[in-house]
Order: C-alpha cells, then sequence, then structure tokens
C-alpha cells in the first residue's frame, strides 16, 4: 500500500527538520555564508545612498542564490552519503512526494536565511528592507531558486563533478526568476509606484508555476534507478 | 526530422557501412553550398546600403538569422529530450545532442556577429544590454549541458541527465527572445514589430533589404542547422558503432 | 540634410570572417572526430577478427 501524497510529502519535510534541528549544520552554514557574503558587498561596494538603493536588491539576490546552491548541494550529499535517498526510493511512496518533500526542505531552509538577512542587511545597507511586498518577492523568488535546484541537486549529486557542477547547471535556468526578483525589489526599494515593478512579480509567479510543473514531470526521470 | 536518418548499431562487424553516404545528404550539403553563397550574394551586392551605418549593417543578414538558426537547434534538443524519456530509443538523444552543438555554434556566430558590428555602431565590443546578456547566457546553458554529459559514465544515465536538462535549457532561448519586450531599457533594435524606445543603431528596412533578409533567414534558420545536424548524427552513429565494438572486444 | 556614409567595410568582413570560421571550425572538428573514429573502428574490427581466427 502506499502512503497517502500528502502525508508522504509532510513526512519527508519533517525528517529533513529534525535531523537539521539535530545538526543544524544546514543552517549554520548558509547563514554563515550569507553573513559573509553581505559584509564583503559592503566593503567592496563602497557606496553612496543612491547608488545603495539601486544595488541592496542585487546583492541580497545574489547571496540567497548562492547560499540556497550551497544548501541543496549540502542536503543531497548527506541523502547520499547516509543512501537515505535509495531507502526513500524504495519505501512505497510516490516519487512526486519525494519531489515535494525535498522541495519543501529546501525551500524553508532558504527562506529562513532570506528572511534572517533582511533586518540584517536594513541595518548595515541603511535601508528599511522590512517590507509586505519585498517579503513576498522573496518567498517566490525563493520559491524558484528551490525547485530548479531541487532537480538539478538530485542529478549533479549522482555525477562525478558533484559539488561544483550545481552552480553551472542552475544559475543559467534559474536566470529568469534572479531577474524578475532582482527588478521587482528594485522597484520596491526605490519605493517606486506599484504600476512600475507589479508587473516583475506577476512575470516571477508565472515563472515559478511554470517551472514547478515542468520540474515536477521531470523529477521521475532523475531517480531511476 | 533528420532523426529518421540515424542507422541502428549493426551486429556483424562491418567497417565499410560507414562511408556509405546517403544520397539525399549529399543533395541537401550542396544546396546549402549553394543557398550560402547566394545568400552572401543577396546580402553583400543586392541589397542597397544603409546610409547611417554604411556596410557593416550588411552582418546583420546574418546576424538575426543565425540566432532562428540556433533557435532550432535548441528546439530540435527538446524534442529529442522528450522522446528520449519517453521511447528510450538513443536516436532521439543523438539527435538532442547534435542539436546543442549545432545550435551552440549558431549562437556563437550571433554573438560574434553582433559584437563585431556593435563596435563601430554603440562603439564597444560589449555592453552589458539585457539580450546581448541572455544570449550569453544562453551559450553557456548549452556549454553546460555538455559538460553535464562529459561527467556521467553511465550511458543510459547520461542521456536521462542531458535530455532533462536539454528539456530546461530551453527556458533561456525563450528568454532571450523575449527580453526585449519585457525589459524596456534595452539598446537593442528589434527589426520586427517596433523596437524599443531608446534602442540605437536602429534602421528601416527597404524593399531591397527585406528581399535579403528574407533569402538569408531560411538559409541560416533552417538548411545550415539541418545540414550540420544530420552530420553531426552521422558521426555520433558512427561513435555507437565504434563504442559497442570496443565492448564486444572487451567481451571476448 | 545628407549625411556622410561611414566606412565599416572593414567590420563587415570581419564578421565575415568571424561567421563562416566558426562555421568551418564545427565542420573540421566533426572531420577530425570522425576521421579518428574511423581509424578506432579498423583497428577494433582488426582485433576482432584476429581473435575469432
Amino acid at each position: 500500500m502506499k502512503t497517502p501524497f500528502f502525508k508522504a510529502v509532510i513526512a519527508i519535510v519533517r525528517k529533513d527538520m529534525q535531523a537539521e534541528l539535530r545538526s543544524r549544520e544546514l543552517l549554520s552554514s548558509m547563514g554563515m555564508f550569507a553573513l559573509l557574503s553581505i559584509l564583503i558587498f559592503s566593503f567592496a561596494l563602497q557606496l553612496d545612498i543612491v547608488a545603495r538603493q539601486e544595488v541592496v536588491g542585487g546583492v541580497l539576490w545574489v547571496t540567497v542564490v548562492f547560499a540556497s546552491i550551497l544548501g541543496l548541494n549540502r542536503s543531497m550529499a548527506t541523502e547520499r552519503e547516509g543512501s537515505s535517498f535509495d531507502a526513500l526510493l524504495l519505501a512505497p511512496v510516490d516519487r512526486a512526494a519525494v519531489f515535494f518533500g525535498k522541495l519543501g526542505g529546501n525551500f524553508i531552509f532558504t527562506l529562513t536565511v532570506g528572511v534572517l538577512l533582511l533586518p540584517l542587511m536594513s541595518l548595515l545597507y541603511n535601508i528599511v528592507l522590512l517590507n509586505g511586498y519585498l517579503l513576498a518577492t522573496l518567498t517566490l523568488g525563493t520559491l524558484g531558486f528551490s525547485i530548479t535546484g531541487t532537480l538539478l541537486a538530485t542529478m549533479t549529486v549522482q555525477t562525478r563533478a558533484r559539488e561544483s557542477l550545481l552552480p553551472i547547471l542552475m544559475l543559467p535556468i534559474a536566470l529568469p526568476v534572479l531577474l524578475a526578483s532582482v527588478n521587482a525589489s528594485s522597484g520596491i526599494l526605490r519605493a517606486a509606484p506599484l504600476g512600475d515593478w507589479f508587473a516583475w512579480l506577476q512575470i516571477l509567479g508565472a515563472v515559478d508555476v511554470i517551472y514547478l510543473a515542468l520540474c515536477y514531470l521531470l523529477f521521475g526521470y532523475v531517480i531511476e534507478e | 526530422m533528420a532523426a529518421q536518418n540515424i542507422q541502428s548499431v549493426p551486429t556483424a562487424v562491418e567497417p565499410s557501412r560507414a562511408s556509405r553516404l546517403p544520397r539525399a545528404l549529399v543533395a541537401l550539403t550542396i544546396a546549402t553550398a549553394l543557398a550560402l553563397a547566394v545568400g552572401l550574394y543577396m546580402a553583400l551586392v543586392y541589397a542597397g546600403m544603409e546610409s547611417t551605418q554604411g556596410n557593416v549593417q550588411r552582418i546583420f543578414y546574418i546576424h538575426m538569422p543565425s540566432f532562428f538558426g540556433a533557435f532550432l537547434a535548441f528546439s530540435a534538443t527538446v524534442v529529442g529530450g522528450g522522446m528520449y524519456l519517453r521511447t528510450r530509443q538513443t536516436k532521439w538523444d543523438v539527435l538532442a545532442l547534435a542539436g546543442v552543438e549545432v545550435g551552440l555554434m549558431l549562437s556563437l556566430v550571433n554573438l560574434a556577429t553582433g559584437s563585431i558590428w556593435a563596435r563601430p555602431i554603440w562603439n564597444t565590443w560589449w555592453t552589458w544590454d539585457p539580450r546581448l546578456t541572455s544570449a550569453a547566457i544562453m551559450g553557456l546553458t548549452y556549454m553546460a549541458y555538455l559538460m553535464l554529459r562529459a561527467g556521467i559514465e553511465n550511458p543510459e544515465q547520461r542521456r536521462r541527465f542531458a535530455s532533462v536538462y536539454g528539456i530546461l535549457a530551453i527556458s533561456t532561448v525563450i528568454m532571450t527572445l523575449i527580453i526585449i519586450r519585457i525589459r524596456p531599457d534595452t539598446i537593442h533594435p528589434a527589426p520586427i514589430g517596433g523596437s524599443p524606445q531608446d534602442a540605437q543603431g536602429d534602421f528601416n528596412l527597404t524593399p531591397s533589404m527585406v528581399t535579403a533578409l528574407l533569402t538569408n533567414l531560411p538559409i541560416w534558420g533552417l538548411l545550415v542547422p539541418i545540414t550540420l545536424m544530420w552530420w553531426r548524427i552521422r558521426l555520433e552513429n558512427l561513435r555507437e558503432r565504434v563504442d559497442s565494438l570496443k565492448i564486444r572486444l572487451m567481451e571476448k | 540634410m545628407p549625411e556622410t556614409t561611414p566606412d565599416t567595410t572593414a567590420y563587415l568582413l570581419l564578421g565575415l570572417t568571424a561567421a563562416f570560421g566558426l562555421v568551418m571550425l564545427l565542420i573540421a572538428s566533426m572531420v577530425l572526430r570522425y576521421r579518428s573514429l574511423l581509424k578506432d573502428e579498423q583497428t577494433v574490427s582488426q582485433l576482432l577478427q584476429d581473435e575469432n581466427s
């Protein structure tokens, strides 16, 4: 008998959460990386207030996308090392449930890091980043990275090059997500009128839906034995 | 589609198979070569000179059609990938790989000609124009495809993963196509359907220019990619045959 | 108002060289790969026949 779909998804997400609560390996390395990254950016780009408003969206997104790659690599490598991935595939659950389960875990971790970055960046860059629309953009953008990342990391972890291959494969594919996210956040941070940037948020949502459908359909093919 | 011409891997040892050329391929190759000469004539002689840009504008007759050639080749990769995942027949993956190599070459032609045109017109070889950036990333995506293939030793897994990535990668091509419509700050002229407000180096097409463009479009957009992909498929079939012979040798 | 047309022929020639050069590069690489595979095929089938006899 197969475990019902949603139950299986929640069980996989919970498994990742519990493992993380015990080891705190993922969140600490992603958080540390993100912190270092925005510090380095603030030193490297000695900016006045106008320029800061222009680039802070870019800094945020570059940091989030690399942190998400770091997390994906780590989380998939753990699955591989403990061969819990094989166990998951042998278990009587839908392959799609495995996809949504892993996606859920990766998404929650990356979003946590992103949300923690907002107050910190507000402080360091002296721009108020706590904003409902920005939070929505962050959620949708992070979701887009997690969708493509989950599929591609499942692939790259099975190849010879492993960790080094994921950013190469993922960055170009995630480009539409990145472009829409950066543009929407820049508009929000400039306090531009809603009409100027809201279309970007809609594009971001559409890209997320397309990628979700595509990656869900393709996921079955990357975990065959 | 060129995929129908893929021969199955023979079981017997017959080295002469490779040298047998399909007549259709020979005819197609000759036709393509002749068409290229005609296209060149149309671009260099028939079309009138553009008065503000001078002769360099003629590069446009190759620049834009080569993008559509790349688009066709990358579309073949999507079809090949999808069909491989459905049927698990090697020939579809061979088509996908041929599409990537030929498409990559044509997008390099597109980038190089664009860059050379930009030097006298925009006064720079390279600018971070959204479409230019997107086209460059498109090329990098397909280089990543080749790296992915090189990183997997199991042939069945390599084909499967490559098919998945080949399907996903088309998103960067679509992005390059539509980006001038959604990023209004591009300075890239759009020859069809009105350029963005601040496009630089835009020009109006006279009837002779339209004719030159319309002759070159099917040449670089259809004939060149199809002919090259067919040859590339033949090359890959030979590789498959040699690989299967090597396996037989090792089994002895 | 007559504008002078700039002489950009050199760039046109450069562009054409680049375009056809890239096509030739792909063709040359395919020819080279094809040749080396034919050589491989001959060697391997020779070896196979030797083992059979």
